[in-house]
């Protein structure tokens, strides 16, 4: 058990900031909480106190570095202000092993938890910075997680069930369901203009304007699809969560805009109709008994 | 039964960047190291694409995470996952890192040098005979840099490697670059530390450049071969029957010539045996 005691305390060391700076004060307090031998003990007193801080500070900065090949835009965009955010967020959220999950991943899904609250709340620099991780993010997850393969190969293998110019009569009592392959995103800037500047290294300056986009998986296509769809098209896409009828959901529909006439209500189910047969022919949606 | 391992020559670590000049000139490279770690736990259809670039050259499983060193027992879908991994790459072998790179609790993300011990040497060979159960295909062990070396231990670096390498009976992944970045950074002498490991146990090489920072040499695999790497190929060659070079370039890319140049160069090394 010993040996398994002196490399815990060894990663620990490396990877808590207060706990090397305890360590490097008074390296006796360390090594006699830890239950190690005598001669583990005078190791970790022997240790090359310099080249372990660097070492330390590098594996910090080797996690950011790691993490931002995933968001090469946010690099571009704010890669000093983030790393200046380096010491803060490896503190909360300590390199913690992960299972059945690549490091990489594990790291993405650390790092937005971390930098989407301060993004939303306009305390990184850059007015683009909430859209553009939001946007990454999105790629990453729906590309990386097997999750998201596998439902995009389940809705692809569901979809022969119906033909693609199905009528009201046949879906009218079935229930509409996304699946982990896709997520809608609402962006406060036209983000898919915002992204063409950046990939060319240009910052641009855009008026805010309110663009919703779909990002979903494709069985038969390589990467992550991303299509700008409509405010309408988005608020169908929330309500398709399997648990309502497609007449629920467009009565649902038809109420949250306040639709009273029956005009009214047979534009939006036509229109509706025309979204759902698109979105089934992309795989984006499902239906259900 | 021990399968063999074939001669295969000259291999490029295979990165998103490199991957329209590694198509371009697949009569000019003889084989492609993959990122296990990359692989293990991605989308299926990662993997198949993997798989048709494997139709054009063989595929070198190379992992950073299997953490032989840390004393308690390779992770269950971490090791499964890889064995399939290597099974459907139909690789002639696959190899991980002579370091532990995690505990149960804290994943480091970094190579991390182990403490030249018995009990270290004991850890490591149940770890190697954990993966040794699970497949008959040759499993190499690689020697990392390191910038500290933990005290007190009871045996050099070249004895330790020793020592594990003939108890766990497995092959090594020489990496010459890593044994040149630590005879400067640990000052010994780089043609000492190969007299005293068994030469005849290397079936791979890697070759790489570092970088200088802090006064020390980082293994960055961002620059080009040093004329000190290409000596000690020379010599290892010349005292072995390795399999394969591998030249590792991580970032900074150079111009793809370049890097055939240098396969070039490692190709007429290795041919020099001959």
């Amino acid at each position: 058990m010993s040996l398994r005691n002196m490399q815990n305390v060894l990663a620990r060391i490396l990877t808590d900031d207060n706990l090397r700076e305890t360590f490097l004060r008074n390296p006796e307090i360390i090594s006699q909480e830890n239950e190690l031998t005598w001669r583990e003990q005078e190791s970790l007193r022997n240790l090359d106190q310099e080249r372990l801080v660097i070492y330390a500070d590098g594996l910090k900065g080797g996690r950011i570095a790691l993490v931002l090949q995933a968001f090469p835009l946010m690099k571009f965009l704010a890669s000093k202000e983030i790393r200046g955010f380096t010491d803060v967020y490896c503190r909360q959220s300590p390199p913690l092993s992960a299972i059945s999950m690549s490091p990489m991943y594990h790291e993405v899904l650390k790092f937005y938890r971390f930098f989407a609250p301060l993004a939303a709340s306009g305390k990184l620099a850059s007015k683009y910075a909430r859209d553009i991780l939001e946007y990454e993010y999105n790629i990453c997850v729906i590309g990386n997680s097997v999750e998201a393969s596998k439902s995009a190969i389940a809705f692809a293998e569901a979809k022969p069930a119906l033909p693609e110019d199905f009528t009201w009569e046949m879906i009218r009592y079935l229930k509409p369901r996304t699946g982990s392959h896709s997520i809608i995103t609402k962006f406060d800037y036209d983000v898919v203009e915002l992204i063409s500047h950046l990939v060319n290294q240009e910052l641009p300056d855009l008026e805010p304007k309110i663009t919703y986009l779909l990002f979903f998986k494709k069985t038969d296509q390589r990467g992550v699809r991303k299509n700008k769809i409509t405010k309408a098209t988005a608020d169908l896409l929330s309500l398709c969560d399997g648990a309502e009828s497609i007449e629920v959901t467009i009565s649902n529909l038809t109420s949250k805009y306040g639709i009273t006439s029956n005009l009214g209500k047979e534009r939006l189910a036509g229109g509706c109709l025309s979204i759902l047969r698109e979105l089934y022919k992309s795989t984006v949606i499902t239906f259900e008994n | 039964m021990k399968r063999s391992t074939p001669r295969l020559g000259v291999g490029l670590g295979l990165r998103p960047e490199l991957y329209q000049g590694i198509m371009q000139n697949t009569g000019r490279i003889d084989f492609l190291e993959v990122i296990t770690d990359q692989y293990i736990f991605a989308p299926a259809e990662k993997v198949e694409r993997l798989l048709e670039i494997g139709k054009h050259f063989p595929l070198i499983p190379h992992g950073i995470g299997m953490s032989v060193g840390t004393d308690m027992k390779i992770e269950n879908s971490y090791l499964n996952n890889t064995i399939e991994f290597v099974d459907k790459l139909d690789a002639h072998w696959f190899s991980d890192h002579l370091c532990y790179t995690k505990t149960a609790e804290v994943d480091l993300g970094q190579l991390t040098p182990l403490w030249f011990t018995e009990e270290t040497v004991e850890v490591v060979c149940r770890n190697v005979n954990q993966v040794k159960k699970m497949t008959d295909r040759p499993f190499l062990l690689e020697n990392i840099t390191y910038y500290f070396p933990i005290p007190m231990s009871e045996m050099t670096e070249a004895e330790f490697i020793s020592s594990v390498l003939v108890k766990a009976d497995c092959g090594m992944l020489l990496d010459i670059n890593n044994v040149h970045i630590n005879s400067i950074n640990l000052v010994y002498d780089p043609y000492e530390f190969l007299n005293s490991i068994p030469l005849d146990r290397v079936v791979q090489v890697h070759i790489a450049g570092g970088t200088k920072s802090h006064e020390i040499i980082i293994d960055t695999h961002g620059s080009a071969v040093r004329k000190e790497v290409w000596e000690l190929l020379k010599y290892v060659v010349a005292r072995s029957s390795i399999k394969g070079v591998l030249l590792e370039r991580d970032q900074n890319f150079p111009p793809f010539q370049d890097l055939l140049d240098e396969l070039s160069i490692a190709r007429q090394i290795l041919n020099q045996r001959n």
